[in-house]
C-alpha cells in the first residue's frame, strides 16, 4: 500500500476559498439588513396585527409592558407612579413627544386600557400599539 | 553575488507555493475572524420592522349619549357583542360596514372584560380597521 507523505507533490489542501465567499455573503447580508438593537429591558411579545402602519424614526418614548403588568420605561423597569412623573417630567421639555406602548399579546386588555387613561391624563396626546405583522415572523 | 531584490524574493516564495499548492498567506485566521463577526451580527440584530397602530381613549363625556357609536364588546368566555347583540369574530367586519353605510360615520367604542388578552382585542381592531374604520377608541367598564 502506498501511503500519501506531506511533502507530496499532489497533495491538496480542501478548498476552503468558496466556503469563506459564502461566510462573506452571510455577513454582509446581516450586516445590511439587520438592526441591532439592545436588549430590551423586559420580555415582551408584542401583538400580531395586519394593520398598523410603519412608523417614522421619531424620537418618541417607549414604554414596555411585560404579560404581568410590570412596566418599563426606555431600559428601565420601574413602578407606575414613577413611570408617570418621569413621562409628565419629558413632555414638559418636548410638548409634542409621542409615545410607544410595546405591550405583551398576553397582557390583560383593561391593564393596558388603565395605562391609556392614565398618560392621557398626564397630557400625552399620540399613543401608539406597537405590533408585529404575522409575517415578519421566521 | 548580488543580493536577491524584494521582488525577486517574492516571485521566489509564489512560485514555491505554486509548486507546492499552498496558499502564500493562510486564510485560517481571516475566515475565524469572518465566523466571530457572523455571529455576532446573526445574534445581535433583529429583522422585525416596527408597526404601530394608534390608540386612542374617548375624551371624558364625550361618549355619553352619543346615538353615533357603536359598543363592540369582548366577553371573557371568548364572545362578541355589537351594541348588545352577539356575534362572532367572522361576522362582525360584515356589520360594522353595514353600520357605516346605514348611518354613516361613526365612532366605534372597544370594550374588553377583565382578562381578556391583548391580542384579541387588535384583532377586533384588525377587523375594524378593515373596514376603513378610523375612529376607535378602546373603553373599559
Amino acid at each position: 500500500m502506498k501511503l500519501r507523505r506531506s511533502g507530496d507533490q499532489d497533495y491538496k489542501e480542501p478548498a476552503i476559498v468558496p466556503l469563506v465567499n459564502i461566510v462573506f455573503l452571510l455577513l454582509i447580508f446581516f450586516m445590511l439588513l439587520g438592526r441591532i438593537t439592545a436588549p430590551e429591558a423586559l420580555d415582551v411579545i408584542p401583538p400580531f396585527s395586519t394593520s398598523g402602519g410603519q412608523i417614522e424614526n421619531q424620537r418618541d418614548i417607549l414604554i414596555l409592558v411585560s404579560a404581568d403588568g410590570r412596566l418599563a420605561l426606555e431600559d428601565t423597569e420601574m413602578e407606575q407612579d414613577l413611570l408617570l412623573s418621569a413621562i409628565s417630567k419629558l413632555l414638559e421639555e418636548d410638548r409634542s413627544m409621542r409615545i410607544r406602548i410595546k405591550a405583551d399579546s398576553s397582557l390583560d386588555a383593561v391593564t393596558l386600557i388603565r395605562l391609556m387613561e392614565l398618560l392621557k391624563e398626564t397630557g400625552v396626546k399620540t399613543l401608539l400599539l406597537l405590533i408585529e405583522r404575522p409575517q415578519d415572523q421566521w | 553575488m548580488e543580493s536577491p531584490t524584494y521582488t525577486q524574493l517574492l516571485v521566489r516564495a509564489s512560485n514555491s507555493a505554486i509548486r507546492r499548492r499552498r496558499p502564500l498567506v493562510s486564510l485560517t485566521p481571516l475566515v475565524d475572524v469572518v465566523f466571530i463577526l457572523l455571529i455576532f451580527f446573526m445574534l445581535a440584530s433583529s429583522f422585525s420592522d416596527q408597526r404601530a397602530v394608534a390608540l386612542m381613549t374617548p375624551a371624558a363625556g364625550e361618549t355619553a349619549g352619543n346615538s353615533k357609536t357603536v359598543l363592540v364588546r369582548l366577553k371573557r368566555n371568548g364572545s362578541l357583542d355589537l351594541n348588545g347583540e352577539p356575534i362572532t369574530m367572522n361576522q362582525l367586519q360584515a356589520r360594522a360596514a353595514g353600520f357605516i353605510q346605514t348611518v354613516g360615520e361613526r365612532q366605534f367604542l372597544v370594550q374588553p372584560d377583565k382578562g381578556v388578552a391583548l391580542q384579541r382585542v387588535v384583532a377586533v381592531l384588525d377587523a375594524l380597521y378593515a373596514t376603513g374604520i378610523q375612529e376607535i377608541s378602546l373603553i373599559k367598564k
